[in-house]
């Protein structure tokens, strides 16, 4: 496969991602603006976090006036889940530092999520080409769309709030059909006790307790499965 | 809009988050650590399913738990079973999440149209 096919494969399974991000991402430019903040300052925001989530709450704590080290505290302990991405699809990226390491800053949730399935593969150029394809079109999806965000977002919203309010959609879209895909007869009980675990966390904290009470849910069925099965 | 203390959170912001994500990458491969994290234990193959799982959950569970009416409720359902119909007969991916988006916006269009 050339490399200009293997990127552009890697754009089309990053699609998804930019169809979820451009709505998420235009309410970030324009709820910055909307502060007072010139266009540049939610450009900024985007171009080197690259976190919905941390972005937001930052902002946030900028507007009420609340120490930004309380904020970057707390996203410091809702990032913690990127070390476990990382750890899981560390073998399929490329073994050169300098090559690993632009692939790795753009490790978002759904990044993530759309490269995990091919954990198995064999690390080739191609694979790191897709991966490559997938950050760069959901990296630039998020910047660009955070921009026009900035420059218009009030205006969109007014004119097809119908059409932006369906792209909120493509996120949890997304997650589904990639947990559809990564179901199977095998894993079947660990993940039901993680939807349980997801259920209980998300009712009583928020997405970063909900994550590790999955994890933590599926990995005890999956150990006492493994255990029983050895006696 | 000068003040400084907004460039320093941003970059302290964009230091913490890139640090969680490039720090499995520079672990050394032979390090007991990388052994532990990278092993390939059946219990941790679960992992990565239970992290997909927890997200399609939170996705699913934060918006209807900020909103929880009936229209907004029915939308994701209807959302939902369109995004797995489609996976399941088609396969594509990205079919079954354009399906998805169109069967929520569509109820969700109704569900306001009609508790107006």
């Amino acid at each position: 496969m050339t490399i200009l096919r293997a990127l552009k494969r890697g754009i089309r399974s990053a699609a998804p991602i930019s169809l979820g991000y451009i709505p998420v991402a235009i309410t970030f430019g324009a709820a910055a603006t909307t502060f007072g903040y010139p266009i540049y300052v939610p450009i900024l925001f985007s171009a080197t976090i690259f976190a919905g989530g941390s972005q937001f709450i930052l902002l946030a704590a900028m507007e009420h006036h609340t120490y930004w080290l309380y904020a970057v505290g707390f996203c410091a302990l809702i990032d913690s889940r990127h070390f476990i991405y990382g750890s899981l699809i560390r073998r399929i990226f490329p073994s050169r530092l300098a090559a690993r390491l632009p692939l790795a800053l753009s490790l978002t949730d759904e990044v993530f999520a759309t490269v995990l399935p091919q954990r198995e593969a064999k690390p080739t150029r191609d694979l790191t080409i897709w991966i490559a394809g997938v950050a760069m079109a959901a990296y630039l999806s998020w910047v660009l769309s955070t921009a026009v965000g900035g420059a218009l977002g009030e205006v969109l919203e007014d004119t097809a709030p119908v059409i932006v309010n369906a792209l909120r959609f493509a996120l949890p879209a997304l997650f589904l059909g990639l947990t559809l895909e990564n179901l199977g007869r095998h894993n079947i009980h660990p993940l039901i006790a993680a939807v349980a675990g997801a259920l209980v966390g998300i009712l009583v904290a928020n997405i970063a307790v909900a994550l590790f009470a999955a994890v933590g849910a599926s990995t005890t069925v999956s150990y006492i499965r493994h255990h029983l099965k050895q006696t | 809009m000068n003040d400084p203390r907004l460039f320093i959170a941003i970059g302290a912001m964009a230091l913490v988050t890139g640090l969680w994500r490039v720090v499995p990458f520079v672990i050394p491969r032979d390090s007991r650590l990388a052994t532990i994290l990278f092993g390939d234990h059946p219990t941790l193959r679960v992992v990565g399913p239970a992290l997909l799982v927890g997200l399609t959950v939170a996705t699913f569970g934060q918006p209807l738990l900020s909103q929880p009416s009936w229209g907004h409720v029915l939308s994701y359902g209807i959302g939902g079973v369109a995004t797995a119909a489609v996976w399941r007969a088609v396969g594509s991916l990205g079919l079954a999440v354009v399906a998805g988006i169109i069967a929520y916006g569509c109820s969700s269009y109704f569900a306001t149209f009609y508790s107006n």
